[in-house]
């Protein structure tokens, strides 16, 4: 009994944070999205579901919920291919490997601001970078207004974002990369497996975990997205490259809407716990195992 | 005698003990009245980061109460405004533009200002201060959008610069001049989702010139023919007479100002914040400014005490030092909002007085709490217009108003 009760105060200060940053907030907006709320003497009024329904009807929901999901789908997608491409080069051993790898993180490293300018001054449609570049080496035909036109400037966009991103993967999955036993590789190309078969029946398996976390950690973090297509787009053009976040700080900042800007945060959050379950669902299996055989107790 | 010398002694001793009394008595009341002195706090832009330390040191030296300065980017000040009131955790005085100035009001985040005269204040960015017959904000700077031309391509091209009672059909006319297929441009139009203030100080003058407007009696009018026109004159700069250029649709005035650097613009707008830039940057370029055709959008900053303030009156003492048209002269870094204070350097150099004379003439943006709302949904359905995916002006003019009068309640 007395082992119990002292275990729950060693997480007693990490319940309170978590209570305080997380949950506290949390429960403040799900309020809102149900209130009508007034800045002024931060009174509110309880109107159901209103809030939803109003967001929904309008205008530009429905595209920006359409940009958002394809949003989510390709950057997560793309950002993962290069990740384990990547990684699986840097588990390579060669000379220079430490500077390569040191080269593959700079995007994660750098301020979104900052790399939100950079790509916008090298996809300036009229004297930027990439064009000036292309007319240079006699690709003149291939000049786009990366930015001007609704498709490529979401294509643009998208492009920075999985560049900014990927790394964040990489480095979780060369750290898994590495911790698979040497011998099992050997043993398989004893039996005689192509390197194919080695990536599906080897690596696959023993770094499924850390692929399921780092997919369902980016997941969240592309609904989320905001500050570099703020830095690049604004949203344009004509609202081509808006997403949720960015829509979400519209309506709680330009429109100062903070209940329905409320409501879409809820929906985002209703989400990510779907994301979550999923991501809980997948590795119940091993998590089950591991707390079986250890037996871990309070 | 002796009577009366006793008498004597008792009237003085009277007189003593009340006088001792009395002062007693008001020293008493000094020692109430004296409260201890106060450290405020004021919010600004980032551009006064350099002058922050100087404005402090001078206000500091001869006051009680101190003051406290603290400068942030203008991207996401009136988040920081709004939350920061609403969590009393904002500062005692805060620098209010006139566009964020009719939506603080309207939410009740501001408190008014008694017993200040209009004077010479500038007349722009004191109504959007103003409601209901009540002061919200204290004007400190008042400026315009006018045109600064780059006057050595206009004489490559061997075109006249611009005259004073220029019309928008001139305007175009020199654009097409000075512009020269994809390397050089007449002008620029800013049609950036990033930075709707540069929109809305081309936008509005050209609206106002065709006799139109955005916001009559709380309904949208850009459905009538007159915003019609001038919003067709902006779109046909880019895509009719491609007098700008071709990413003008994600270009805003930064954008511009490198362009207008390296001599691929001749024409761009701005305020008078560009001034000294330019002075700087391009010295080698001989350069001039000349007002916008018509009305030009007039906008401003104000100074602000939220509803959180903890030190009113200490933060009313610091307003109305820094607002003193002496003072103001001295210490700021913008063109002042009295005109007394426009008669020392630098606000009496040549080009300061030509903005501050177009600035007499210019108009404030709609002073609509929906207004910045509004704005962002009107560059959302023009950048639509400009990349073709609404076909006309016309339907994007119904539909800017449709939604307009949504954001309105109507």
């Amino acid at each position: 009994m007395k082992t119990r009760y002292q275990g729950y105060l060693f997480i007693l200060p990490a319940t309170i944070l978590l209570v305080l940053l997380m949950v506290y907030p949390m429960w403040k907006t799900f309020t809102y999205s149900v209130t009508d709320f007034k800045l002024i003497g931060n009174s509110s009024t309880f109107v159901g579901l209103q809030n939803f329904k109003a967001v929904m009807a309008r205008y530009d929901f429905l595209n920006v919920l359409k940009n958002t999901l394809i949003w989510v789908v390709v950057t997560v997608f793309f950002q993962f291919a290069l990740a384990m491409i990547v990684a699986l080069f840097l588990n390579v051993k060669f000379r220079g490997r430490a500077v390569v790898q040191i080269i593959a993180l700079i995007p994660w490293t750098i301020p979104s601001v900052v790399s939100g300018n950079t790509w916008k001054w090298i996809f300036q449609t009229d004297f930027g970078l990439m064009n000036a570049l292309l007319r240079q080496i006699g690709l003149g035909e291939f000049v786009q207004p990366w930015l001007s036109q609704p498709k490529m400037a979401f294509f643009s966009v998208l492009f920075a974002a999985i560049w900014q991103g990927y790394p964040f993967l990489m480095i979780m999955l060369l750290s898994g990369l590495k911790g698979i036993p040497e011998d099992q590789y050997e043993a398989a190309m004893i039996d005689g497996a192509s390197p194919s078969q080695r990536f599906r029946y080897i690596t696959v398996p023993n770094i499924k975990n850390i692929i399921v976390i780092v997919i369902t950690l980016q997941i969240i973090y592309a609904w989320n997205t905001f500050d570099i297509i703020f830095v690049l787009t604004g949203g344009g053009p004509g609202g081509a490259t808006e997403i949720l976040g960015l829509f979400i700080y519209k309506l709680g900042f330009s429109a100062f809407n903070f209940s329905e800007a409320a409501a879409v945060s809820v929906l985002l959050l209703a989400f990510v716990i779907v994301i979550l379950m999923l991501r809980n669902f997948l590795t119940k299996k091993e998590t089950g195992t591991i707390y079986e055989k250890k037996k871990i107790t309070l | 005698m002796r009577k009366k010398g006793l008498r004597f002694v008792m009237v003085c001793m009277i007189i003593t003990i009340g006088a001792l009394g009395m002062l007693m008595a008001s020293g008493a009341k000094e020692s109430v009245v004296e409260a201890p002195p106060v450290t405020i706090t004021v919010w600004k832009g980032s551009w006064w980061n350099n002058q922050a330390p100087v404005v402090e040191a001078a206000f500091n030296a001869t006051h009680r109460n101190q003051v406290d300065i603290q400068a942030y980017p203008f991207e996401g000040l009136v988040e920081k405004y709004v939350v920061s009131i609403v969590g009393n955790q904002a500062a005692d005085i805060l620098a209010v533009d006139n566009n964020m100035l009719p939506l603080l009001i309207n939410e009740g985040l501001l408190l008014p200002f008694e017993n200040v005269e209009k004077s010479d204040f500038s007349g722009a960015i004191w109504d959007a201060a103003s409601k209901d017959g009540k002061l919200y904000g204290i004007p400190f700077r008042a400026d315009t959008s006018g045109v600064f031309y780059n006057k050595d391509m206009f004489d490559a091209a061997g075109v006249a610069y611009p005259k004073e009672n220029w019309t928008w059909d001139d305007f175009l006319d020199i654009a097409i001049k000075l512009t020269k297929g994809n390397q050089q441009y007449g002008f620029g139009i800013s049609g950036s989702a990033a930075a709707a203030t540069d929109f809305e100080a081309e936008v509005l003058p050209m609206i106002w010139a065709f006799g139109g407007d955005i916001i009559r009696d709380n309904k949208m009018v850009l459905d009538e023919q007159g915003a019609i026109k001038g919003l067709q004159f902006w779109v046909d700069l880019a895509n009719k007479h491609k007098v700008s250029p071709a990413g003008a649709v994600n270009y805003d005035n930064k954008d511009y100002i490198e362009f207008f650097l390296n001599g691929r613009v001749a024409m761009m707008m701005g305020g008078s914040n560009v001034i000294p830039m330019l002075k700087e940057k391009a010295a080698d370029i001989d350069w001039d400014f000349a007002p916008v055709p018509g009305k030009s959008k007039g906008f401003g900053v104000a100074y602000a005490i939220p509803v959180s303030c903890k030190n009113p009156e200490a933060a009313r003492e610091y307003i109305d030092w820094f607002t003193t048209p002496e003072i103001l002269s001295e210490y700021t870094i913008r063109m002042p909002a009295r005109a007394t204070a426009t008669n020392n350097p630098p606000w009496n150099d040549p080009m300061y007085v030509k903005v501050m004379n177009a600035a007499v003439d210019s108009k404030s943006p709609p002073l609509n709490p929906r207004w910045v709302e509004i704005r962002a949904m009107m560059i959302r359905e023009m950048q639509k217009v400009l990349t073709g995916q609404t076909k006309s002006v016309e339907e994007a003019a119904r539909i800017m108003t449709q939604q307009g009068n949504t954001m309105l309640g109507n």
